[in-house]
C-alpha cells in the first residue's frame, strides 16, 4: 500500500497538497510523498522507520523530531558531485526526483557489520579513545589510527568539487525577527505596520512556527489561517523583506548577523542560481522568537526507530497527515504531551496508553486511552523499531511509536553567541535568556520561556512596541489576537532511574546516563569538561535536544541543582553551514581580483610567462622559440639589456601625487632624507623610515613643479605607503598645505634601460623635447610629449645599473606605448624583460628590494645610514639612532659568491663561519637575495653578516639546513656591476 | 616617429550586459578630475565651482551635477572631491585646471578608475550581493556617494537616481569587478 501512515481524512490543518504525487528513492527503494512534504513525513507515510545507524554503537535508529533539531535522521542527499551527507530528513524539503541514501553502516541499512560494535559498548565507555589504543606505540599510527578513521565519520563525501554555487550578499533593516512562529508574526506585523524596516526569517520553508502544527485557534478561527492573514499583509508591505528557508546562524557585533537562505535546495536542479545564499545582516535591533525545542527523557532503550519527540509526532499528524505508528503510546511529564495524544486521537489513531511520571493532572485522556500516572517507561523493546515498552509497574504495553515529551528548551542560541549566561527558570524546567543580550537583542515568546500561544502573542506585541520606541517610529495601534491559553505545565523529570539499559541522552553521539556518571567520577566534573569528554552536545546537531538532559544527568550525579552544574556557551552556527557556503562565489580564479597591467595584452601576444606579484599579475619572462628553460630566457633578457636595451612594464610601482604649498616641507618629514633642496626637473631616491626607526619603503620622488611632486613606492608597499602618507597628512600635520592621491592607475610606466635607451626614445619623444645626457642628465624629469604631441612624463633613473629611462603615458596609452617603443626599438633589437630579469640586474646593481626591506632592517643595515638627515626631523630619524640599531657588530648589506663559482647559491641560507657547526649560537646572518649573474656568469647574492663591509674577503659558509646544502661564500661588496656608476650618467 | 600610433585603449571593450530587467554598462567617454581643496581656500573654491559649473560644492558622501559638460561633483572627503565630466578636447582635465587657476589642486584621474552604471529596477538587488552599504532610497538616495569595498575592490558608488548607480574601482582590476557585477546579476534573475 502506498503511504501505509498517511492520515485518510483531510484533517483541519493539513500542509500537504495530497492532489500532487512526488516520487524520491530512499536507498534505491521508490517511494511517493506529495509537496509540503519534508523527506521525514514522507518516510514516515511509507512507512520507513529505520533511516540510519548511530555514530558510534551503530544502532538502528529512525526520525525522532521534524525539525532542525533532528539528532538521528541525517541522510545523504543527492548524487554524484551533488552529493551532500548529513542532512536533516527532517528539514530537507521533498521534490519529485530527490535521492537519499542512509549512512553510517558497512553492509546495508538492515545489516550493519559494524554492529557488533553495540556488543562491545561496554568497552567503548566515555573517553575510552583516550585509555584504549595506549599500547604498543607503534600500533598507533599504523593500526590504530587507520581503523578508527575508517570507522568515524557521518556519510560520505562526493570527493568532487561541488559543482553547486554559492552566493552571499548583504541586508539591512531596523528590525531584524528570528523565528516566524506567533511571537515572530505577532512581532513583524507590528513592526511593519509603524513603517519599520523589517526582515523576518524563518528556517522552514512554511512560516509559522508551532502553529503550522497545531490545532489552536486565534482570533476564534484555525491559527493556520490567522498565519496566512498575517503573512499576507507583511508580503504587501513593501517595508517587509520575508526569507523563508534561512537560517540565522550566528549573532556577531554591532548587530550583525549570519543567515543562510537555501534557495534551491527543494529543487531537483537549478544551476541558474546560487544553491544558498550567506547573508550578513545589519540590524538596528534584533528580536529572537526562535521558539523552542522538545527534549526527550533518559530511559532505557530509549533510542529505538518509533520513539520520537511527543511534539514532533503530533506536527507530523496535523501538519502533514503522517502517524508515525498504527499504536502510539505517550511518556511526558508535562501537559503539552497529552495533547498529542489528544490530537492523535482526533485522528484516528490508536493510542495505546498515557504515561505520565507526574501523580496527578487536571488533564482528561482521550476516550478509551488508558493512563498511568506517577509511572515510568523503563525498558522498550523491538530490533529494528520499537514494538512495546515496559512501564515501572511492570506492565507491558504494544506500541510501535513512543511519543516522549521531558518538557521544552527554549532556542536561546542566538542570545549565548556573545557569551552571554543563560538563567534556571524553575517553572518551565528550562534555561531562558539571561540579562546580558547582545546589544541591541531583545527576545520573545518560547524562546524566552512564555509557553502558551497568548503569552507568545502578547510577548511578541510588546518587544516589537519597546523596540519600535527605541527607534523612533511613532506606534500604530494594533489589536492583540484573542487565543486559548493550552495547557503547559511541567515537572521536571530527567531520567529513569530503575531503567537497567543503557539510557541515551544524546543520540547523535551515543553518550548514556552512564557516560556522564562515569565522565563526573572520573573527575571531569565541569560541564564544558564533561561536554568534551563524552562528546555530548557535538556534531551536527549540537545537542539540542540533549544538551538540558545531559546537564540534568550531571546535576543529579553532583547533588547539586542544574544552575549550580552550570551551562556551555553556545557559539555560532546554530545549525550545519556548508563550507561551500562560506566560500561563496569566492572560487577559483575568483577567489581574489585580479590586476592587469597596461601592457598585459601584450604580453600575452609575446607569450609571457605570467607571475601573481600582489593582486598583479605580471610578465615574469618571455620566452622565445628554442628555449626550453626559464633561466635561458631571463639570461637572454639581462644580456640584451646590458648590451643594447631592455623594456620592462613598471606600472606596478606605487606612484602617488603630491600637491600643495608645503608639499616640500611635508616630504622633509615623510622621508629620512631631504626634498626641500631638490631642483624642479629632478628626482632623488627616498627612504622612508617607520616610527621605530627601521625601514619602510623606498622609491623615487620627482619635483614636477614647485609645489607638484610624485613618488614612487615598491609594488608590495603601495597601498601601505599611501595609508602612512594619509595618516601623517592628516593626522600628524594637518596645518601643512598638502594633498594626495594615488596616480599608480593613472599611468603606464615602462622603464627602458641599456646603453641604446636614450637612441630608442628619440624615436619615441616628440622632437621639441631634448634628452641629450647633457640637457637631460641623470635623475632628470619633465613632462613631455611623444609620438605626436601625446602627453607623458619622463624619468631618468635606473633599477638596472644601465643608462634607463622611465617613460609614464596615461594608461588608456599604454597598450600603444609597448607596442611603440619595441617597434621603435627593432633596430636596436629591443628585447622585453619581465619581473625575473628585473631582479636579476637589480641584484646585480647591488640595488636593495622586498627582500632586503623587509620590516627588521634599518638604514644602516642597508648601508643607506648616511640618508638619514641629521639636519632636519622625519619621522624614524630619532629613533633609529638607538644604539641597539647601531651596534659595531649589527648587521650589514653586502654581496656573497661562490668561492667555488659552479656552485648554486639559496636565498635564506644562513651565513656560519667555516668550521664552525650549524646552529643558531653562530648563525651571523642571512642571504636574502640570489640570482644566477648572466653577466658575471655565476651565482650571486645578497644578504645580511654581522660587521658588514668590515668583512669584505672573507668566507663562510653558507648553510641551508632545510635543503642540506652547505655552500662556502666569499664575502664581496654588494654592487657586482658597474660599481662606479658610470654606465648611468652617460 | 611618425609610423607609430597611438590609440586609447578603454579599460575593458566597452561592454554592455542585460539580464533580467539589470543593466550594466561601462561608462566611456567621461573624464575624472580630483580637486582637492588649497588649505583655507574652499571659499574661493566654492566660487570657481559656481562660476564654472552652476552647481554648489557637493557635502561628503553628496553629489551634484551640472549642465556644463555634463558634469557631477563627487564630494568624497572634507578637501577633496572629484568632477566627472563628458572628456572633450576642449574640457580635458588639463583644459580643467588651467580654468580653476590654481583654486584647487588637481590630478588627472581619468585613466585611474573603470565606471559601470547598473540601472533597472532590480538594480538595488544586485548590488546588494557584493555591496556592503545599504543602499535603500530612504538612507542612500538620489546623488549619494560613497566609497565602499565591493569583492575586495576598493569602490566609489554614486546613486544617480530612478534604479541606477555609477560604480567607479580601479581600472587595472576592471575585469574582475565587471564579473563580479555580471555574477550578481545573474544571480538574483528568476529562472525562466
Amino acid at each position: 500500500m502506498s503511504q501505509p501512515n498517511r492520515l485518510r481524512n483531510a484533517g483541519q490543518i493539513s500542509q500537504i497538497d495530497s492532489t500532487t504525487r512526488l516520487a524520491f528513492t530512499f536507498d534505491g527503494k521508490r517511494f511517493n510523498g506529495h509537496v509540503g512534504d519534508t523527506l521525514a513525513s514522507a518516510l514516515l507515510a511509507n512507512g520507513q522507520r529505520l533511516v540510519g545507524r548511530s555514530f558510534k554503537f551503530h544502532r538502528p535508529r529512525g526520525i525522532v523530531s521534524a525539525g532542525s533539531e533532528e539528532p538521528n535522521a541525517l541522510v545523504q542527499l543527492r548524487t554524484g558531485a551533488y552529493q551532500e551527507p548529513n542532512t536533516r530528513a527532517t528539514q530537507a524539503e521533498l521534490f519529485d526526483g530527490l535521492e537519499a541514501v542512509s549512512q553510517n553502516y558497512r553492509g546495508s541499512l538492515k545489516f550493519d557489520l559494524m554492529a557488533a560494535n553495540d556488543w562491545l559498548s561496554p568497552l567503548l565507555g566515555a573517553g575510552f579513545y583516550y585509555k584504549t589504543f595506549m599500547w604498543p606505540a607503534k600500533f598507533w599510527e599504523k593500526f590504530y589510527e587507520p581503523v578508527i578513521r575508517a570507522s568515524a565519520g557521518l556519510g560520505r563525501l562526493s570527493g568532487e568539487a561541488d559543482p553547486s554555487s554559492y552566493d552571499k550578499g548583504f541586508l539591512h533593516c531596523d528590525i531584524l525577527i528570528v523565528g516566524a512562529g506567533p511571537a515572530g508574526l505577532m512581532a513583524a506585523l507590528t513592526a511593519a505596520r509603524s513603517g519599520a524596516r523589517i526582515i523576518l526569517c524563518d528556517e522552514d520553508f512554511r512560516m509559522g512556527g508551532r502553529l503550522n502544527a497545531e490545532t489552536l485557534s486565534i482570533e476564534g478561527a484555525l491559527a493556520t489561517q490567522w498565519v496566512a492573514k498575517v503573512l499576507n499583509e507583511l508580503a504587501q508591505t513593501p517595508n517587509v523583506r520575508l526569507l523563508c528557508r534561512t537560517t540565522v546562524f550566528g549573532a556577531f557585533d554591532h548587530g550583525v548577523y549570519g543567515a543562510l537562505e537555501r534557495v534551491t535546495d527543494h529543487m531537483r536542479s537549478d544551476s541558474s542560481r546560487p544553491r544558498q545564499i550567506l547573508w550578513r545582516i545589519y540590524s538596528k535591533r534584533a528580536i529572537i522568537s526562535a521558539g523552542a525545542t522538545e527534549r526527550s527523557i533518559a530511559f532505557g532503550n530509549n533510542d529505538r526507530p518509533g520513539i520520537m519527540l511527543a511534539g514532533s509526532v503530533r506536527a507530523y499528524a496535523n501538519r502533514w497527515r503522517v502517524t508515525p505508528g498504527k499504536k502510539v503510546a505517550l511518556f511526558t511529564n508535562n501537559d503539552d504531551g497529552w495533547r498529542t495524544a489528544t490530537d492523535l486521537a482526533a485522528n484516528g489513531v490508536d493510542v495505546s496508553a498515557i504515561i505520565d511520571t507526574r501523580a496527578d493532572h487536571s488533564l482528561s485522556a482521550p476516550v478509551g486511552v488508558d493512563v498511568y500516572l506517577n509511572t515510568r517507561v523503563v525498558d522498550t523493546q523491538g530490533r529494528r523499531g520499537i514494538r512495546s515498552i515496559t512501564l515501572s509497574n511492570g506492565r507491558q504495553i504494544q506500541a510501535d511509536c513512543l511519543a516522549v515529551s521531558g518538557g521544552w528548551n527554549p532556542n536561546l542560541h542566538l542570545t549565548g553567541h556573545q557569551r552571554a549566561r543563560p538563567i534556571w527558570n524553575e517553572k518551565i524546567a528550562a534555561f531562558v535568556p539571561g540579562k546580558h543580550l547582545p546589544v541591541g537583542q531583545i527576545v520573545c515568546g518560547a524562546a524566552n520561556g512564555l509557553m502558551t500561544t497568548s503569552s507568545a502573542l502578547t510577548s511578541g506585541l510588546d518587544v516589537a512596541q519597546t523596540t519600535l520606541s527605541e527607534l523612533g517610529f511613532a506606534l500604530t495601534a494594533i489589536e492583540l489576537p484573542a487565543t486559548e491559553d493550552e495547557p503547559s505545565s511541567v515537572t521536571a523529570f530527567w531520567q529513569v532511574k530503575e531503567s537497567r539499559s543503557r539510557s541515551w541522552v544524546d543520540l547523535q553521539n551515543d553518550v548514556t546516563t552512564k557516560d556522564i556518571a562515569q565522565s563526573y567520577q572520573e573527575g571531569y566534573q565541569s560541564v564544558e569538561h564533561m561536554k568534551r569528554y563524552t562528546t555530548l552536545g557535538m556534531a551536527t546537531d549540537q545537542g539540542k535536544t540533549a544538551n538540558v538532559l545531559g546537564l540534568a544527568v550531571m546535576a543529579e550525579c553532583a547533588g547539586q541543582s542544574i544552575p549550580d552544574t552550570g551551562t556551555t556557551i553556545f557559539r555560532p552556527p546554530y545549525s550545519s553551514v556548508a563550507i561551500g557556503a562560506m566560500a561563496g562565489r569566492s572560487r577559483g580564479k575568483n577567489y581574489r581580483p585580479t590586476r592587469r597591467t597596461p601592457s598585459h595584452d601584450w604580453a600575452l601576444e609575446q607569450g609571457a610567462a605570467f607571475v601573481e606579484t600582489g593582486l598583479w599579475m605580471r610578465a615574469q619572462w618571455f620566452p622565445r622559440p628554442g628555449e626550453t628553460h626559464w633561466r635561458e630566457s631571463v639570461d637572454r633578457e639581462v644580456r640584451q639589456t646590458r648590451q643594447s636595451v631592455g623594456i620592462c612594464d613598471v606600472t606596478t610601482l606605487g606612484k602617488i601625487d603630491v600637491q600643495g604649498v608645503d608639499a616640500a616641507t611635508y616630504l622633509d618629514r615623510v622621508y629620512a632624507n631631504g626634498f626641500a633642496k631638490l631642483p624642479v626637473g629632478k628626482v632623488r631616491y627616498g627612504l622612508m623610515l617607520r616610527e621605530d626607526g627601521l625601514v619602510m619603503d623606498d622609491g623615487t620622488t620627482a619635483r614636477l613643479s614647485e609645489h607638484h611632486f610624485v613618488t614612487t613606492t615598491t609594488t608590495a608597499n603601495a597601498v601601505g605607503t599611501f595609508r602612512h602618507m594619509e595618516f601623517c597628512r592628516q593626522c600628524l600635520w594637518p596645518e601643512l598645505d598638502v594633498a594626495l592621491i594615488s596616480v599608480t592607475e593613472q599611468y603606464a610606466q615602462f622603464a627602458v634601460a641599456g646603453p641604446n635607451s636614450r637612441e630608442l626614445l628619440r624615436k619615441v619623444v616628440d622632437p621639441a623635447f631634448d634628452i641629450t645626457n647633457e640637457a637631460f642628465p641623470f635623475m632628470s624629469c619633465g613632462e613631455i610629449t611623444i609620438c605626436g604631441g601625446f602627453p607623458a612624463r619622463l624619468f631618468r633613473i635606473s633599477f638596472s645599473g644601465e643608462l634607463a629611462y622611465e617613460l609614464a603615458v596615461p594608461t588608456r596609452y599604454g597598450d600603444s606605448a609597448i607596442r611603440a617603443l619595441m617597434a621603435a626599438g627593432r633596430i636596436f633589437d629591443v628585447v622585453p624583460y619581465g619581473t625575473e630579469a628585473l631582479g636579476v640586474m637589480r641584484i646585480e646593481k647591488g640595488h636593495v628590494a622586498g627582500n632586503e626591506l623587509n620590516g627588521q632592517t634599518t638604514a644602516r643595515d642597508l648601508g643607506l645610514g648616511r640618508m638619514v638627515s641629521t639636519s632636519k626631523d622625519s619621522i624614524g630619524s630619532v629613533l633609529s639612532r638607538r644604539p641597539e640599531l647601531n651596534r659595531e657588530d649589527g648587521w650589514g648589506l653586502v654581496g656573497f659568491i661562490p668561492v667555488n663559482q659552479s656552485d648554486t647559491l639559496r636565498a635564506g641560507a644562513h651565513f656560519i663561519p667555516v668550521g664552525q657547526t650549524t646552529n643558531l649560537d653562530n648563525d651571523q646572518g642571512w642571504m636574502t637575495s640570489i640570482a644566477f649573474s648572466p653577466t658575471l656568469d655565476h651565482y650571486i647574492g645578497l644578504g645580511f653578516i654581522k660587521h658588514g663591509a668590515n668583512r669584505i674577503g672573507e668566507e663562510v659558509i653558507a648553510a641551508d639546513p632545510l635543503r642540506n646544502q652547505h655552500t662556502i661564500v666569499r664575502v664581496v661588496p654588494p654592487c657586482f656591476v658597474d660599481a662606479e656608476g658610470e654606465r648611468l650618467r652617460v | 616617429m611618425s609610423s607609430i600610433e597611438m590609440k586609447p585603449q578603454l579599460a575593458l571593450v566597452g561592454l554592455e550586459h542585460e539580464t533580467g530587467d539589470v543593466r550594466v554598462v561601462e561608462i566611456t567617454g567621461r573624464a575624472i578630475a580630483s580637486l582637492a581643496i588649497p588649505r583655507n581656500g574652499a571659499a574661493i573654491l566654492r566660487q570657481r565651482v559656481a562660476d564654472q559649473y552652476q552647481t554648489e560644492m557637493p557635502a561628503v558622501g553628496h553629489s551634484n551635477t551640472s549642465p556644463v559638460t555634463n558634469a557631477r561633483l563627487l564630494g568624497l572627503a572634507s578637501d577633496q572631491m572629484f568632477l566627472l565630466f563628458d572628456d572633450r578636447e576642449s574640457d580635458s582635465v588639463a583644459a580643467i585646471t588651467r580654468r580653476f587657476k590654481g583654486a584647487a589642486y588637481i590630478t588627472d584621474q581619468s585613466d585611474s578608475w573603470v565606471m559601470f552604471q547598473v540601472s533597472g529596477s532590480n538594480s538595488r538587488a544586485a548590488l546588494e550581493r557584493i555591496c556592503q552599504l545599504d543602499l535603500h532610497h530612504d538612507v542612500f538616495g538620489p546623488g549619494a556617494t560613497a566609497r565602499t569595498m565591493m569583492e575586495h575592490l576598493g569602490v566609489i558608488i554614486v546613486n544617480e537616481g530612478n534604479g541606477s548607480f555609477l560604480l567607479m574601482s580601479a581600472r587595472s582590476s576592471a575585469q574582475s569587478f565587471w564579473i563580479a557585477i555580471i555574477q550578481s546579476v545573474r544571480n538574483i534573475a528568476q529562472p525562466a
